[in-house]
Order: structure tokens, then sequence, then C-alpha cells
């Protein structure tokens, strides 16, 4: 029993030292970040009058000078938070202004010191810097780093570091291929790091299109989306009848959103076996009011896919007066089936929804000449005319 | 009306002369208006600390001792580097612990068109200034320019925005005024009613369409530009659909959104 008490004891004291060292540790981290809070405020302080001459004169043709008093280390990093803050809103002339300012500042060379450090964070936050400040010279040392870091989030920090720096587009295609070695569906996030990069990737991406791995296929088609003129590839046809739900459903985006495709095209797709690509191209034929394709709208609404059937018909309202006819007509000629019911629904809710949008004298004639041409084709709706 | 041409005076008789040849022969010149405290020995140091930082400038100094005021005419300067020069200039001061107010910083043809009016109206500015802060600013002639006094609310939560943008716009002759939520952007809205509202859609207190609508059912004719980090095509077309007349995204460019003000404000008059 006094066996016990002593083990009681000797816990007892253990746990207190364990709790008295970790108070210590987080009196410690508190007084640390206090510390460096303050003396951020004081250096901010120290160069307010510098940054607002940054902020004025950056519309000037001169190039930004740099501060007449004396930069450390500590300020250099308060100095490069502010200036990456700004880089990071803005484009063009200004932006490369302030870029132009960290270099002159000695940011560059700072943070390729502060990259060769022991310690991770100190690396990824250099990493991070180096890239906002769209240093090439950061090049291979943001690239070993990426080997050394293959798993996890921080390979993404520095992928769009090298984004952001590199200065010739097979670096970016490097760099894209690493990181999407893995095939871990992770191709919506490399084409946003891609899309840092202000090189033009068409050729990079017209390249990876071949690939064996369908992550960088993915990618591609979904980085040439966002290239202006892209130029359609054979492949990106090809790939519309792929096995890859993915790859189908990208490749027929990008042959729809680039205006490459033909009349025979979209009849196709409007036919495929994928109810996804039929909803989307539907859904785009009423988005972008394409009225030439009313009539396989028209067929769409009877289709066996209920999302189908219904996308067709509300894009069909989105072609205006003829398309509106047109849906009139399906539910007139199929009488008694479910697609009439369909269409009259369709027809009923966009009334209702018009009947809302009067302010402006646009809406209102187009609200008026669908009621007159549903009152036309199903005579006069007591009940409906009350609920709208 | 005595006592405003003797304001200043020891300061416009030094330079008068020189402002009126830079005006005549249209060569550029800086000027920088202090409210400092100096004796002589003191303003001998300033002009030999500046001499030795900025060996290549040519400098006037002149130093009215019963307004307080220091006058410095920098030759052949532009206004980027008459503001820098006042850096300099703020930071010695300071340190000597002669520095009374603020710096009103100005040059020739960039600020004024008239050399010697823009000396006199930067003067009358600094008697007007309040004696506790010591910031540098840039003085903004009233020229008759379409810019002058048109009314902007910037609204939005991020700082650095705001920051960058009514800086560049203020030097652009802009009356900018800031909110950094929906709610406080409406109360400006309201008392100022400006001709433009320049506003991001996600903000708090009050959404960016809620904020939208109301500013719309106003009935003001304020014309609305979304500046936003969305990107999708869904949110601009509703953003359309509530009455904006303009959307960019971030990150933008100044000079892009200057033009598409200008034309907005315009299209207003």
């Amino acid at each position: 029993m006094f066996f016990n008490l002593q083990m009681a004891y000797w816990v007892v004291y253990g746990l207190l030292a364990i709790m008295g060292i970790l108070t210590i540790v987080i009196m410690g981290i508190k007084f640390r970040n206090a510390r460096n809070q303050k003396k951020t405020e004081e250096s901010l302080q120290n160069f307010q009058s510098y940054l607002d001459y940054v902020q004025s004169q950056l519309d000037e043709e001169d190039r930004l000078r740099t501060p007449n008093q004396k930069v450390g280390d500590f300020d250099k990093k308060v100095l490069q938070k502010v200036l990456i803050d700004w880089i990071q809103r803005l484009s063009g002339v200004h932006r490369d202004k302030l870029i132009t300012l960290c270099h002159d500042l000695g940011l560059i060379d700072f943070n390729l010191k502060r990259i060769k450090s022991f310690s991770e964070f100190k690396r990824l936050d250099a990493a991070y810097y180096l890239g906002s400040m769209r240093s090439s010279k950061a090049i291979p040392h943001l690239f070993k780093m990426l080997k050394k870091n293959k798993e996890g989030s921080e390979a993404f920090i520095i992928g769009r570091s090298i984004a952001q720096a590199a200065d010739e587009p097979k670096d970016v295609k490097e760099m894209l291929t690493y990181l999407a070695k893995e095939e871990r569906n992770n191709y919506h996030l490399l084409a946003d790091i891609a899309g840092e990069s202000t090189l033009d990737l068409r050729v990079q991406y017209k390249q990876l299109l071949t690939s064996e791995n369908k992550e960088l296929v993915k990618l591609a088609l979904l980085g040439l989306s966002n290239q202006t003129d892209s130029g359609m590839d054979s492949n990106v046809r090809n790939y519309v009848y792929a096995k890859d739900k993915e790859i189908r459903m990208n490749a027929v985006q990008l042959l729809i959103t680039s205006g490459a495709w033909t009349s025979n095209d979209i009849k196709k797709m409007l036919h495929f076996n994928d109810s996804d690509v039929r909803a989307f191209v539907a859904q785009w034929i009423g988005d972008s009011g394409v009225v030439q394709f009313a009539d396989q709208l028209r067929e769409g609404v009877k289709d066996s896919d209920k999302i189908v059937a219904r996308t067709c018909a509300k894009s069909l309202l989105k072609l205006g007066e003829t398309g509106f006819i047109k849906l009139c007509d399906v539910t007139v000629q199929n009488e008694g089936q479910p697609v009439a019911d369909l269409a009259l629904e369709c027809i009923q809710e966009d009334l209702k929804e018009s009947s809302v949008q009067t302010g402006n004298i646009e809406h209102v004639t187009s609200y008026n000449q669908k009621l007159y041409l549903y009152q036309k084709y199903f005579g006069k709706d007591e009940g409906l005319t009350q609920a709208i | 009306m005595a006592q405003s041409q003797h304001v200043g005076s020891r300061i416009v008789k030094t330079f008068n002369h020189f402002l009126h040849y830079y005006q005549e022969s249209k060569l550029a010149c800086g000027v920088i208006i202090v409210r400092a405290d100096l004796n002589e020995k003191e303003l001998e140091n300033l002009q030999s600390y500046m001499e030795q930082e900025e060996p290549k400038v040519g400098a006037q100094f002149s130093y009215d001792q019963s307004e307080g005021l220091l006058g410095i005419l920098l030759d052949d300067c532009n206004i980027g580097y008459t503001h820098f020069y006042s850096l300099f200039i703020k930071d010695y001061l300071e340190q000597q612990g002669c520095l009374k107010g603020s710096l009103l910083v100005g040059s020739f043809p960039e600020s004024s068109d008239h050399a010697e009016q823009m000396l006199f109206s930067m003067i009358w500015e600094m008697m007007d200034k309040p004696q506790d802060q010591h910031t540098i600013e840039l003085f903004q002639y009233d020229r008759p320019s379409k810019q002058c006094n048109r009314s902007i609310l910037l609204v939005d939560s991020d700082e650095s925005v705001l920051e960058i943008l009514s800086s560049f716009l203020r030097g652009k002759g802009y009356d900018v005024h800031t909110a950094q939520d929906g709610k406080e952007g409406l109360n400006q809205f309201e008392k100022i009613v400006p001709e433009l509202v320049i506003t991001e859609i996600n903000l708090s207190a009050l959404g960016g369409y809620q904020f939208i609508n109301q500013v719309r059912d106003s009935e003001a004719a304020t014309q609305i530009m979304v500046l936003t980090n969305k990107h999708l095509e869904e949110d601009m077309k509703r953003t359309f659909e509530f009455g904006v007349s303009e959307y960019m995204t971030k990150p933008f460019s100044l000079i892009e959104i200057e033009t598409r003000m200008k034309k907005l404000l315009e299209h207003s008059m």
C-alpha cells in the first residue's frame, strides 16, 4: 500500500514536471510571437513613408527607388510580405514594377539564401516568395526542393512557385509531369497551378495529349480550354469517344467551348450513349442561344433520360420565341404522354419566372409574347394566371 | 488680405524668379514644403546632409522662421524623385527633432500648369494642415479635369486591394471612399451617393448581391462595377442580372480598371 502511494507521488511529480515544461514552452512561443509582432509593427512604422512613396509613385514612369535607410533581414521579411501582398493582387505593368523593386531591394538573393536553410518552414517560405517574385534564378533550387518533397501539399506549393517563376515552358511541363506521376486525380489543381504561369503553354499541352498518363491527358484538355486559340488537335476529337468518362467530358467541353465544333459534331453528341454528354451539349445550346439546333433540342425533349429531356426543354425556352413555339408543339403533338407533361411543366415554370422579372421593358415584352403564345396554344388558364 | 500676401513671403521671394524661369522655359522642378523648427546651423546641416546623400541634385533651401515653414526647390526633378527626396528630408528632420508637421510635395508641370501659383497654393495648404501629423502628402492642384471630385466608393474586405486602388485613384484626382464590408459600404453609400461603386461579391455583414440590390433600389444614378475573386461564368452572368455594368476579376490591372471606369463615368455624365 505504501509502495503504491509512493508511485502515485512520482506520477503526480512527473505530471507536474511535464505541465511545467509545457507551460514554459507555451509561454516561450507566446513571448516570441509577441516580440515578433512588436518588431514587425516597429519595422512597418519605420518604412511607412517609404511604402507610401511606393504606392504613390507606382503609376509614374521612373523606376521605384530603394529606401534610403538600412534594410536589415527582419525589415526585408516585413517589406517582402507587404510587397508580395500587392503583387498578388495586381497584373500588368504595375505588378512588373513591384517585382523589379523586389529585385532592387535584394529580396531575391535574400530568399535564395533562405531556400538553402535547414528549417523546412524557411525553405518553403522562401520558395513561395521566389515564385511570387518571378525569379527564374530560383528554378534549379525549386526543382531540387520539389524532388525532395515527393508527397504532401508542400510539393504543390513548390510547383506553383515553379509555374510563376519559370521563363521556359519546358520547365512548367517538367513540373506538371512530375506532380502528375502518381496519378492521384489532382489534375484540376495542376491546371490551376499551371494557370499561374504567364507563358504560352499550348505546345506543351498538345504534347501532353499524347501521354500515356491519363492524368496528364485530362490536365492537357483542361489547360487547353483556358488558352486562347487552342487550335484543335485531332487527338481532342478522338478523346470525345474515350472510354474514360472524365477524358471524354473534358474533350467534349474543350471541343465546344473552343468553337471548333461542326454541326455534325453537335448532332452526334446529342445522341451519345453518355447522358452527361447529351445534357452538357443541350445546356450549352440554350446558354449560347444557338437557334440552329432548336430541332435537335425538340427531339431531345423525348430523351429517355429525364435530366437530358428537362435540360433540352429548358434550353429550348432560352432560345426565345422559336424555342417556346417548338416546346408548345411538343406538348400538343404528344398529348397524354409523359413528354407532354414535362414540356407543359417547363413552359408554366418559365412563365411564372418571367412574370417576376418585370424590371425592364425587354423582360415585359418577352413575357407578354410568351403569354400570348401560351394562350394561343392552350387557351386561358385561370389557375396559371392566378399563380402568376 | 495684407496678411495673406505675407504668408510664406520669404520662401516666395527666394523661389519666385526661379519658378518664373521654369515656367517660361517649360522646365521641370520639384517643390517640397515642410513644417519645421530650424535655426541657421540646423538648416546648414540639413543642406550638407542632402548634398552628401543626393549630390547630383540642384536644390535650393529657404526657411521662413516666422511661419516655421521650410521650402525646398529641386531643379529638373519630377514628382517621383521629389517624393523620394522628401523621404530623406523627413527622416533627417525627425531624427533631429525639428519636424513639426507634415510635408507637402509637388512638381511643375505634373502637379500644376503654373509654377508660381503652385508654390502659393502649397504654402496655403500647409497653413491649414494640423501640426501633429508627420506625413508626406502629394499636392493636388485643382485642375479642371473630368476626374476631379468624381466620387467613388470601394467596398472590399481585402485591405491590400483598398490600399492599392485608393492610392492609385486618388493620384488620378478621384474622390475615393472605402468600406470593408457590405453594411459599412451601404452606410457610406447613403452618406455620399457616389457616382461609381466598385465592390467585391464576397462581403461580410451584408452579402455582395444584397449590397448591389440595395444600391440599385436606391434609384441613384450610381454605376456599379464588380471586382472579384470569382472567376466562374455563372457568377458573372448572375452579377449582370443584378444590374451591374462592369465585371473584373482579380488579380487586376490598374490601367484596365481605370479605362473601364472612365468609360462608365462618361456614360453616366
